[in-house]
């Protein structure tokens, strides 16, 4: 059976050519042939609001979606995408959000079900760290400087270092950074090579600061997950957990890695040094309050104890069991496998 | 004189449209004025004027564009056609757009129920944006389509 | 059927609605409507379609078209511009053609300020093209110079198409400026010379001025708003203080406190230029959405995905792979939308280009290049029914087409420049950014 794959993504993103296409390609492949995908990517179908309507009324057969789209259509699942500031591992942070997506928030999986959609994983992307056109290296470097970002949930730490953050769209940071109407971005590392910043960004701060959540790289229209054996769906969500590890290592760890490879001796780096370790300390331990104004905001039964299960969930990622699987790919599938895949029903 | 109903109805939305398109102006130049002198941009801009501004900036002058007749067409084989067949053939073009103007406006008013219901937002830190007048807009402006064109083929 | 087919019908029954005088949008929407019907089940054919007008428009990319097309609407109607281009047709009234060429000059001009090859035509039209007929030039030439001298905002910086490009290729959009100028000033060259060759032989075309026409109105400060603007406009651009698609609205802004200086100008004035604006954006537009829909229904029938694999398993060399590239961008050109036609080049070529070893900022400005010939071609070309929407209504689209087709001719050879020598169009991107 052919599925069609639509998504809003540019088709070149890496996202796509190292982290989706070979997703679909493993679930063909563990399906024997089963199932195969016909992607149709960057926005020629469906634009990336346009993701969740298209997939739900069967447009397409699977998709891309990004869930802070839809605060009214799904409250609680929206709420996933403000969880940027508790990140700051990839394979920790995806982790922690598909334990809390698939197995602690029954409201996410009723409002995907009322939507009429199969996720298949919901996704965190890269570490964000500052990139700056001028000289940069600590905290105090940064006093009201203007930051781009690109989304809400980053302002908070943008705010709480003394700078100005400027809110702005894909299609403009670039020439924000570029035209200097922003000091620094917050974002990915890799955007330096694959937007052409090298032109333009002169120093990094290379600190996680937070993982950008709540996109769902790959959700199933049910009519269509509905139609497919029940071996196949189960045999899809037994590889789900390999998948992501790879997903998360080629399409995000391993473009940082080479950027950071080849930027050392072009561009000023450091890691911010005790102020700045000392500024995300501080915030990270407000980030909890403003989470919880956040949920409210979203309209979340209990904010209080939402927020609590998420860092909670995010601390054991990060604290007890990141030891565990850091360089042992086998230990986080397994991990995932035990805590989340198994105790989702095909 | 009295203004027709199809008239009116026009220039209600050739009205909304210009006075979006004024208030979209404004809400960009303080967002840039605010940045520039305060160092504080105004939240959420980007959201309302591409959720909340542009859908009746975009389609609110459509019904008073083909009201007056200046919708985009091509004109080649004006020449080729007798009279009497010209005006049937205007006659008949203006209903395939009342039809599909009506159908448009049909769905996607079921679509802005939706979203109506739904109280259709969008979340930006702790304000939320009330996005459903943008989805409205499109069926209003489908209908008042449909309506000047049905009086463009009774005037034809 | 195969998808492909129904691909090629779909094609040819938009052209012929086209031709039966459907407008344009309405004709472009339904058979895109009933090729999504023939693919996909009929609510979902429902849902893609009719949700696509929504998700057109509700977009913070598209807001520079009203905010630019309300600039130029203002400029026009508290005739800001009005000395300087008395002055510029003065400087060339005694070239044969001069009004075409200073028409053609201006657009190079204000390409330089606004971000949009259909704001640009609209601001043209409004301002050169009754000046011209009044000259008693040749209504073809008065239109057509409007329509395609607009297509050079697009290559001269800022531009919205190139800004879109460098998104979706992930190419530095600083050099692709840099690298849209010579390619600019280049069409405002070959322009200029088609129009002085054609007026030279013909002049029945552009008759000399008489000199009783308005050329005795006195020139006042007001010659000075239109630089002052463009300087505001991309001294702020450049400058950091707001980003090309905030221009607009500074733009506007600006032209309407200049205007309060302007004798005569007063609050219905100001009204009827949003007026214009709100008519404007919803023709122009609403042939847009249309042109997505139609856009939509091609990446549906995997059209687009087989010529590129056909293409890339040709095995073609460079050369013939930019003819191919040439025969199909024109070809598609002619009806999709311009950021359509961006969206599936970019989708399914840029890889293929790629590997053929070809830079990404020169196929950039040649995809724009490509895209913005799109927008003068027959039978769906946006600058040609922005320049009618603004002509007298005597002067038909049949008319206009057949006076771009000269500018198409320089084009041809712009192109062939452009394709062969990719230095032309690096050398200021390379020199600009090179540390
Ligand atoms: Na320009
Ligand atoms: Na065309």
């Amino acid at each position: 059976k052919t599925l069609t794959y639509g998504s809003g993504v540019p088709e070149r993103a890496a996202a796509n050519r190292l982290g989706v296409l070979p997703m679909l390609d493993r679930l063909t492949q563990v399906s024997d042939g089963e199932i195969r995908f016909t992607p149709i990517l960057g926005g020629q179908l469906v634009s990336i609001p346009g993701g969740l309507p298209a997939i739900r009324d069967h447009v397409v057969d699977a998709g891309f979606f990004l869930t802070q789209f839809h605060p009214a259509d799904m409250p609680a699942a929206s709420f996933m995408a403000e969880l940027t500031g508790l990140g700051t591992s990839p394979l920790a942070t995806i982790g922690a959000l598909n334990e809390i997506f698939f197995t602690r928030c029954p409201a996410c999986m009723a409002d995907m079900a009322r939507q009429n959609v199969v996720p298949m994983m919901i996704q965190s992307a890269t570490p964000l760290v500052l990139q700056c056109t001028g000289q940069v290296s600590d905290a105090p470097d940064l006093a009201g400087l203007r930051v781009a970002v690109i989304g809400q949930p980053e302002m908070r730490w943008i705010e709480a270092l003394g700078a100005i953050p400027v809110r702005s769209s894909v299609s403009d940071i670039l020439s924000a950074l570029q035209l200097g109407q922003a000091d620094c971005g917050l974002l990915p590392l890799s955007w330096i090579r694959s937007y052409g910043l090298q032109d333009t960004i002169r120093s990094v701060i290379d600190r996680p600061q937070g993982i950008i959540t709540g996109a769902v790289p790959l959700a199933i229209n049910a009519d269509t997950w509905s139609t497919l054996p029940q071996t196949t769906r189960q045999k899809m969500i037994a590889a789900m957990p390999g998948i992501i590890h790879d997903y998360v290592t080629s399409a995000y760890v391993g473009p940082d890695d080479a950027v950071r490879g080849e930027m050392a001796e072009r561009l000023h780096v450091s890691d911010g040094g005790p102020t700045l370790a000392a500024a995300w300390a501080s915030f990270q331990k407000a980030e909890p309050t403003a989470l919880i104004e956040a949920a409210r905001a979203h309209g979340l039964e209990n904010p209080e104890g939402f927020v609590a299960m998420a860092v909670e969930t995010f601390r054991i990622w990060h604290e007890d069991l990141l030891p565990r699987f850091t360089d042992d790919p086998d230990t986080f599938t397994a991990l995932l496998k035990a805590r989340v895949y198994d105790a989702v029903h095909p | 004189m009295q203004r027709s109903l199809p008239d009116r109805a026009c220039r209600i939305g050739e009205l909304a449209a210009a006075t979006v398109i004024g208030l979209m102006t404004l809400h960009i130049g303080l967002d840039v004025a605010a940045l520039a002198l305060s160092g504080t941009p105004l939240r959420g801009t980007a959201e309302i004027v591409s959720e909340l501004y542009m859908p009746f900036v975009v389609f609110g002058g459509l019904a008073a564009v083909q009201y007056a007749g200046d919708e985009i067409r091509v004109d080649i084989i004006d020449g080729i056609l007798s009279q009497p067949l010209r005006r049937g053939l205007e006659k008949l073009t203006q209903l395939i757009v009342a039809l599909a103007a009506g159908a448009l406006a049909w769905q996607t008013s079921l679509q802005a129920l939706d979203a109506l219901k739904q109280g259709e937002h969008l979340v930006i830190g702790t304000m939320r944006i009330i996005t459903w007048p943008g989805k409205a807009a499109i069926p209003a402006a489908f209908a008042m389509l449909a309506l000047a064109s049905i009086d463009r083929m009774r005037r034809s | 059927m195969t998808p492909i087919d129904i691909s090629v019908l779909v094609l040819a029954g938009a052209v012929l609605l086209i031709l039966l005088r459907l407008p344009v949008a309405i004709a472009l929407g339904l058979s895109a409507f009933a090729g999504a019907v023939a693919l996909l089940p009929l609510p979902a054919a429902v849902s893609i379609m009719t949700r696509t007008p929504h998700e057109f428009a509700a977009s913070w990319e598209y807001s520079a078209v009203p905010l630019f097309l309300a600039m130029g609407a203002l400029i026009v109607r508290t005739g800001l511009s009005d000395s300087l281009f008395i002055l510029a047709s003065r400087a060339f009234a005694r070239i044969p053609g001069g009004l075409a060429i200073a028409t053609n000059f201006a657009g190079a001009a204000f390409g330089a300020a606004s971000g949009s090859s259909l704001a640009t035509t609209i601001a043209l039209g409004r301002l050169a093209t009754p000046r011209m007929l009044r000259a008693g030039y040749d209504p073809g030439l008065a239109t057509a110079v409007t329509a395609c001298s607009g297509t050079m905002a697009a290559l001269i910086p800022p531009s919205i198409p190139l800004i879109v490009y460098g998104i979706l290729a992930e190419q530095s959009v600083v050099r692709l400026f840099f690298a849209g100028i010579l390619p600019g000033l280049l069409t405002a060259l070959g322009y200029g010379v088609m129009i002085w060759i054609r007026s030279v032989r013909h002049p029945e075309l552009a008759p000399p001025p008489a000199r009783d026409t308005d050329e005795d109105l006195p020139i006042s400060w007001s010659i000075l708003a239109l630089p002052m603007i463009a300087i505001l406009v991309l001294g702020g651009i450049y400058g950091g203080w707001f980003s090309p698609g905030q221009a607009g609205a500074v733009g506007t802004l600006a032209v309407i406190a200049l205007s309060a200086l302007q004798p005569g100008v007063t609050w219905p004035r100001l009204r009827e230029a949003f007026a214009d604006t709100a008519r404007q954006t919803a023709s122009i537009l609403f042939v847009a959405a249309g042109a997505m829909m139609l856009t939509r229904t091609m990446a549906l029938t995997g059209l687009p995905a087989a010529l590129a694999s056909f293409v890339a398993d040709a095995g073609l060399s460079p050369a013939l792979l930019l003819a191919a590239l040439s025969l199909l961008f024109l070809l598609l050109g002619m009806i999709l939308d311009p950021f359509g036609i961006m969206m599936l080049a970019v989708a399914v070529l840029l890889p293929t280009l790629e590997q053929a070893g070809f830079n990404l900022i020169w196929m950039g400005i040649v995809i724009v290049k490509y895209i913005e010939i799109g927008v003068i071609t027959p039978p769906v070309g946006m600058n040609v029914f922005a320049a009618k929407s603004i002509a007298p209504p005597s002067i038909s689209l049949t008319v206009i087409f057949r006076g771009v087709s000269w500018f198409l001719v320089v084009e041809m050879v712009i192109l062939v420049i452009l394709l062969t020598s990719p230095e032309l169009v690096l050398w200021l991107p390379d020199l600009m950014t090179s540390r």
